[in-house]
């Protein structure tokens, strides 16, 4: 089903990039996804609040450390997602497919 | 989003996704290190003797433990399941190291035993991993 939280280009990277890893810490998504601290912490808080994404803080040694980790909940509604988006990619094909045959 | 738009979101899921797998095989990596390291150090124990190799051996051991315990410090992503798979290779590998260590001292086993524990050891590590990289495989 598609799923309009993942409208945001930026909260579907964050979800594509964390939907098969455990965790992954905040300035690593923020590079893999080229975000900006700002966007990637407004967009990242939106998806906690939805139930999406789980943000823990903790050290490594004296430097602070924000992991983000996504919820069973949001990790299923972005499968979902990503299952809606394939079947209306297929029909698209298929539409294009006859029009041009 | 536009129709046309719609492969073009997959395959940046698919780029995003690679990319993660990619950051998160550094496990395997460790495990790698791990095994051979094992594999070097078991028949060292059963090879040389004596309380001066005990020492340089054990100092070597704890050298090694703190240099991949670092290594997994620095790491900024984790594997989905990766908890899992680490206690189950560290268990494995810790009794595998215990009934190497307890019944080659214990018999005074000769330095085949200690290689065929060390050998264990590395398969155990090979094990946890194939189960990264198994993971880290992006689906087709």
């Amino acid at each position: 089903m598609i799923d309009e939280q993942f409208h945001s280009s930026v909260r579907f990277s964050i979800m594509a990039y964390l939907v098969s890893l455990d965790r992954a810490e905040f300035a690593f998504v923020r590079d893999a996804i080229g975000a900006s601290d700002s966007t990637l912490s407004k967009q990242a808080a939106a998806l906690e609040a939805v139930g999406y994404l789980r943000i823990t803080k903790g050290h490594v040694g004296k430097r602070p450390r924000t992991w983000y980790s996504l919820t069973d909940q949001g990790r299923a509604a972005f499968r979902g997602h990503l299952d809606a988006l394939r079947s209306l990619a297929e029909a698209a094909a298929g539409y294009t497919g006859q029009g041009s045959g | 989003m536009e129709p046309t738009n719609y492969q073009l979101t997959l395959t940046q899921a698919d780029e995003l996704a690679l990319r993660a797998h990619r950051s998160a095989r550094w496990l395997a990596r460790y495990y790698l290190i791990f095994g051979v390291a094992s594999l070097l150090i078991a028949p060292a124990f059963g090879v040389l003797h004596g309380l001066a190799w005990t020492i340089v051996l054990t100092g070597l051991w704890a050298v090694l433990i703190l240099a991949i315990s670092l290594y997994a410090a620095k790491q900024r992503t984790m594997v989905r399941g990766g908890a899992r798979i680490h206690g189950w290779v560290m268990a494995v590998w810790t009794l595998v190291w215990m009934a190497t260590v307890v019944l080659g001292s214990t018999y005074e086993l000769a330095w085949p035993w200690w290689l065929v524990g060390g050998v264990a050891m590395l398969v155990t590590c090979l094990m946890g991993a194939r189960a990264v990289l198994r993971r880290t495989r992006l689906e087709p």
